[in-house]
């Protein structure tokens, strides 16, 4: 019999799979969230954790991102 | 509703040319020429199919198309009168104490006032639109949140809208409103066609808005008051006082009664187009209105207010800011342009007055945020046979719905609307086999 999972794929660049796999290893977000890692560009996910998991990257980004913006 | 000679004007003329002309054809000859143009048979046949659902033609059982006779009747009735008489509102003398002043001018401000309350939601604008008004805005989705009020995608959306169609988007919203409040909307639609119908009287030449006024009918229930009063705070008509007994019509009026199709923005372009955008990512703006500062001032940094120029900076944050609230890059760069400043505009045309620097800044400002893109979807898997596999892969593929799949691994990902689909589908196959 077929298996049906409803989920989120998830579209990125390699190099954000990975942030996102090491939140996944590291469980920073309370729990494991990823059903699949399909390939280099995409990730099958949990629906539930998509709000937390936006900000959190958000987050992240920010902190990554020193302001650049010299032109004020 | 057909047989009321107003309505079945004003839905006349609400409708797209083509069927006008199919209506009048049919009311007068009975029948309608056909085209030999593939293409206008086409779209003949669109507009016939929209007046079968409004009930305004049928089509009999020899396939030949008659047009309702009630309509028929009501509309000949309503051509003869003419559009100001058959609305049956009375007009009244105005005598000199009851004259409105500056009724234009104040339409303008109300209207104005909504508009500012979206894009600047403080505390004094919270106080000049009414409670029904913002019940409205969040109802449609315009606004959220209780205490602090946050403008939406589709409140900022509203706000880049043409003046016809955000009159009508609020219209609609309106009477959505009293439908789910369990109202019945023929009732309140009925004051409101009678009233749209005068627009005519306000387009002719030499019209003043202070000189005439109609009698607001003592019988009119109370949610037909209710709509009166609702217009008055959009400024489409104008009250002075309540005990008055009477309105007076204004120039927003016109908005009202335009057909969407032939939206005339000429009038707004001249009126427009005040903003100033620097390489430097500076823009200037040269405004006195609020509304356009409020809505500027959505994504950018304002640092300098004149008396009619205001400076502002458009910056990381700012539009980040702006992003994060729903509003997109592709919104704050078509606004930026459709306000460009006639000069800007001269010396480099209507996409190029907004420098591209800052359009493609924009831009990568919020590809920065969207480094990942998502999409709800189901995943099948443990398929049991490779057909079974190949087959659901097919079929996704054709209709289109397919986001993902992978031979090796056995995975197929549709997306949502697609998994209804090919469960029935599956079903459909199964039942097959067997």
């Amino acid at each position: 019999m077929v298996n049906v999972k409803k989920g989120v794929l998830v579209t990125s660049d390699p190099a954000f799979r990975q942030l996102l796999i090491h939140l996944d290893d590291s469980r920073q977000l309370g729990s494991k969230f990823i059903i699949r890692e399909l390939d280099d560009t995409h990730l099958f996910i949990e629906k539930e954790i998509v709000p937390m998991l936006e900000s959190k990257v958000e987050q992240i980004m920010e902190n990554m991102n020193p302001e650049t913006n010299d032109n004020k | 509703m057909l047989q009321k000679p107003s309505c079945c004007f004003f839905i006349y003329r609400m409708l797209p040319p083509i069927a006008q002309q199919i209506t009048i054809q049919l009311i007068w000859k009975g029948s309608f020429p056909k085209a030999d143009d593939v293409e206008i048979t086409k779209s003949i046949k669109d507009q016939v199919k929209l007046l079968e659902e409004l009930g305004i033609v049928h089509r009999q059982p020899d396939d030949k198309l008659k047009i309702d006779p009630d309509y028929k009747k009501a509309y000949m009735y309503a051509a003869m009168l003419g559009a100001a008489s058959i609305s049956s509102l009375v007009l009244e003398t105005n005598d000199e104490k009851r004259r409105g002043k500056e009724v234009e001018k104040k339409a303008v401000e109300r209207w104005d006032c909504i508009l500012r309350y979206l894009a600047l939601p403080s505390e004094e604008n919270t106080q000049a639109v009414s409670e029904t008004t913002r019940n409205l805005f969040k109802k449609a989705n315009f606004t959220r949140g209780d205490k602090t009020i946050d403008i939406t995608k589709t409140g900022f959306q509203f706000l880049l809208l043409s003046p016809v169609k955000q009159m009508w988007t609020y219209v609609i919203e309106y009477l959505k409103l009293e439908m789910s409040k369990g109202q019945d909307i023929v009732e309140v639609i009925e004051p409101l066609i009678q009233i749209v119908l005068l627009a005519n009287r306000v387009q002719v030449a030499g019209f003043k808005a202070e000189k005439e006024c109609y009698r607001i009918d003592p019988d009119w229930t109370i949610p037909q008051q209710e709509l009166l009063n609702h217009l008055r705070e959009l400024g489409v008509i104008f009250i002075r006082k309540r005990k008055d007994g009477v309105f007076f019509l204004t120039h927003l009026l016109t908005h009202l009664s335009t057909n969407e199709t032939t939206d005339d923005t000429s009038a707004e372009k001249v009126s427009m187009g005040k903003v100033i955008v620097e390489t430097n990512f500076r823009v200037y703006a040269y405004t006195s209105s609020l509304l356009q500062l409020a809505i500027i001032a959505l994504f950018t940094e304002m640092t300098y207010r004149f008396q009619d120029m205001s400076v502002g900076m458009i910056t990381r944050d700012s539009v980040r800011e702006a992003l994060q609230h729903g509003i997109t890059a592709a919104q704050i760069i078509s606004f930026l342009r459709a306000n460009a400043h006639p000069q800007c505009i001269a010396t480099s045309g209507p996409v190029n007055c907004l420098p591209i620097t800052v359009a493609d800044q924009i831009r990568l400002w919020e590809d920065e945020r969207r480094r990942m893109d998502l999409k709800d979807a189901y995943v099948y898997s443990h398929f049991e046979s490779d057909d079974e596999f190949h087959g659901v892969c097919q079929f996704a593929t054709q209709r289109g719905i397919l986001l993902w799949a992978d031979y090796q691994k056995k995975l197929v990902i549709v997306n949502e609307e697609g998994h209804e689909h090919v469960r029935q589908w599956y079903k459909q196959e199964k039942t097959k086999e067997n």
